[in-house]
């Protein structure tokens, strides 16, 4: 049944996100073809095309970013609340089973959208002649010189603490927009202010360093807007202590959001 | 005969509001049921509850024995007041969709059906008519072999063409080992298939009888006593 479900969601939110992919890798091939021509067109109509054409393909990394993020959110929402909800919430199968579905797809869809994201960018290098065969050579040493240093083992940290980050973010939308399910008026509004209200909890902790590991309250941080984001994993190389304390935040929105599906339906 | 349906002191508050106040019911298989009563009654309440939808404030419900869970939605069929299917899946879509997740989907049903209402599959349910969407959404409901068919209101707002399409549908396709229950308030039109009449006033049963019994022993049709029971 989990991988039906997964199959459904794939299904249901390509529909927007392959679309939106599409089209950024699209205008990247574009955009690199007008970078590599770019001093011949720089005159009438033919520049401004160019010009149009390089300004949309950063919107549409931009778009994507963003986009992916809204078209899962949604997803959540109809799916669960919305008259859809009554066909998602009479399916014979668990709460855990749905919403990991909805998590597993979410994270998925992010590292898919940072991969062609980087995709996008390195097509539109090559294609304007920004990024050449040895500069690819270059970037293979940097890794080979540096990788040693990090280690796999802080490299297996990075990796982890960006999917536990992306897990984290898509959780706490999740939980806040079935917290503020339970009201019956004014739903927009509770849901606007849980956010606000974790997103200050998550500052004050990042300013007090009230966790066991000032770099995870950082990472905590973020999410109120305070640095960097699970980048701090990837630059800084956090301590395992600090990804058991990123999962447990995880583990935490998740029973939260598993618990208020379950007990408390409200599909009045 | 085994009760595939039952609420012991059934109790739901919105708010401050009492949407059911201490329902004691209990429906046996192979029955058509007409859960009748006028709008704010407590019907649509008392289906989600079954459903799992919502929960109980106090009392219990109780499907096949066994509170609202994975297992009792493996086994009832509910069809929901409005259009659930995500309207951007065509007829095939969604008939996938029922396949995967209930074993006892019926997809030779279903097709046959849709067939015979002259349905393109490929079409998507945004491009078909309300009429359409609603018979849609029944067709798949009912070519389901469940135990409790839950049909909320699934005349009220359709052609009198469409309710006969959508009672003789529900008529030819039941099994008659299972329970359908029928919300509405167009006693008229449902009475002529109903085994059994259940009359809901603000939250509570007022009336549980055979439908036989209602026409014999008070001389009247359900019709004549739900406007009577009902008069304001």
């Amino acid at each position: 049944m989990f991988g039906k479900l997964v199959k459904h969601e794939f299904r249901a939110t390509g529909r927007f996100a392959l679309p939106l992919c599409g089209a950024m890798l699209a205008l990247a091939l574009l955009a690199g073809t007008v970078l590599r021509f770019w001093n011949s067109l720089q005159n009438g109509w033919q520049g401004m095309a160019g010009n149009a054409i390089v300004i949309l393909y950063g919107m549409s990394l931009f778009a994507v970013a963003v986009g992916i993020f809204v078209i899962l959110m949604q997803r959540y929402k109809q799916n669960f609340f919305g008259d859809e909800g009554y066909l998602t919430r009479t399916l014979p199968v668990g709460e855990h089973a749905l919403l990991l579905s909805k998590l597993l797809t979410a994270v998925c869809w992010y590292v898919a959208a940072l991969a062609l994201m980087a995709l996008s960018v390195l097509l539109a290098g090559a294609l304007a002649g920004g990024f050449t065969r040895a500069d690819a050579r270059d970037a293979l040493d940097a890794l080979r010189y540096y990788f040693p240093r990090i280690g796999a083992s802080a490299a297996l940290r990075a990796l982890l603490g960006t999917l536990g980050g992306m897990s984290f973010v898509t959780l706490l939308c999740y939980a806040v927009a079935t917290i503020a399910q339970n009201f019956s008026k004014h739903r927009f509004w509770y849901f606007v202010m849980t956010v606000v209200l974790l997103l200050a909890l998550a500052r004050l902790l990042a300013g007090l360093n009230l966790f066991l590991d000032a770099r995870l309250a950082r990472s905590v941080g973020v999410i109120g807007g305070a640095d960097g984001p699970t980048a701090i994993y990837v630059t800084g190389g956090a301590p395992w202590l600090g990804l058991v304390e990123l999962y447990l935040g995880n583990a935490l929105l998740y029973f939260l959001t598993w618990a208020f599906l379950k007990f408390r339906p409200n599909l009045a | 005969m085994s009760t595939i349906l039952e609420c012991r002191a059934l109790q739901k508050r919105y708010g401050t509001k009492d949407a059911l106040r201490g329902v004691e019911l209990a429906l046996e298989s192979g029955r058509i049921v007409g859960l009748l009563g006028p709008n704010g009654s407590g019907k649509t309440t008392l289906i989600k509850l079954a459903c799992g939808l919502l929960t109980p404030t106090g009392g219990e419900i109780l499907v096949d024995g066994r509170q609202p869970s994975r297992e009792t939605k493996a086994v009832v069929s509910y069809l929901p007041e409005r259009i659930a299917l995500p309207l951007w899946m065509t007829a095939k879509q969604a008939m996938d969709y029922y396949q995967d997740f209930y074993a006892d989907f019926r997809r030779y049903a279903a097709e046959e059906m849709l067939e015979k209402l002259g349905l393109d599959e490929k079409q998507t349910i945004r491009a078909m008519s309300k009429g359409t969407r609603e018979k849609l959404q029944l067709i798949l409901v009912m070519s389901r072999g469940a135990k409790l068919y839950l049909l909320d209101e699934p005349i009220g707002g359709v052609d009198p063409a469409t309710r006969d399409y959508i009672l003789k549908t529900i008529l030819t396709n039941y099994s008659e080992d299972a329970t359908v229950l029928i919300s509405t308030h167009l006693i008229a039109d449902v009475e002529q298939v109903l085994d059994e009449a259940v009359f809901l006033r603000e939250g509570r049963v007022v009336l549980h009888e055979r439908v036989d019994d209602v026409r014999e022993q008070r001389g009247k049709s359900v019709d004549e006593l739900f406007r009577e029971t009902f008069a304001y």
